[in-house]
């Protein structure tokens, strides 16, 4: 059976800014850049996702007996889509090994 | 008493008698319009009459008809946007915790059960903009 693991072929380089650099072929990818970068998305997204809950509930208390607008309908979707990218992007946390 | 002189061919005293009984019907007559009066219900306020003549004007108006369980399904929509809000809080307290090389178990769930809520949300909506 083929190893499809990339475990063998993964290498570790110090990077330019002193972090570690993971290389697969030709990718190489920045472990401290990445993380910082993940940190700052995740920062932006449940930021946004607060502001869109906060709206939300006030679009559904400005008039409780009338149908949910289509704009409510949308932050709804936008909240969903949110929480789920906050959601995949914590699980991928790249931890050097140095 | 009475004398027995007659006026203009008419004995007196069956002239007092007559008028006497005509006095009798007359009170009797004013006495049932007053009672009459009396019973008649109030008339109503001018903007009573105003409102009654607006709802018979435009009768589904006001009272917009809903389907059963409509009402429920909106308290549930409401409840749940604001579980939503208090979620949003916990996750964005949870995120300010984290550092950029932590993997947080907490803010994985925390986002994962916003992401199941927000779609019930959205779908309960849907249903109440189909119906």
């Amino acid at each position: 059976m083929e190893n499809i693991s990339p475990g063998g072929e993964l290498a570790w380089s110090p990077g330019f800014e002193g972090g570690q650099v993971a290389s697969f072929g030709d990718v190489k990818i920045n472990i401290e850049a990445y993380n910082r970068k993940r940190e700052k998305d995740i920062a932006n997204a449940s930021k946004k996702l607060l502001s869109l809950a906060i709206a939300l509930k006030s679009d559904l208390d400005h008039d409780p007996d009338s149908d949910p607008s289509p704009s409510a309908m949308s932050k709804a979707r936008e909240i969903e889509k949110l929480a789920h990218d906050v959601k995949e992007t914590m699980k991928l946390n790249l931890i050097s090994p140095h | 008493m009475y004398g027995v002189e007659t006026r203009f061919g008419i004995p007196v005293r069956v002239a007092g008698f007559r008028f006497r009984v005509a006095c009798l019907a007359a009170v009797f007559v004013v006495a049932t319009a007053c009672v009459a009066q009396e019973g008649k219900p109030a008339e109503p306020p001018a903007a009573d009459a105003t409102q009654t003549a607006d709802a018979a004007a435009h009768p589904a108006k006001d009272s917009k008809p809903q389907k059963p369980g409509e009402s429920d399904r909106k308290k549930v929509i409401a409840d749940q946007s604001a579980q939503l809000l208090e979620m949003a809080l916990a996750l964005k307290a949870e995120v300010d915790k984290t550092t950029k090389d932590t993997l947080s178990l907490n803010v994985i769930k925390k986002a994962d059960e916003i992401e199941k809520l927000a779609k019930s949300v959205k779908e309960k909506m849907k249903q109440n903009s189909g119906s």
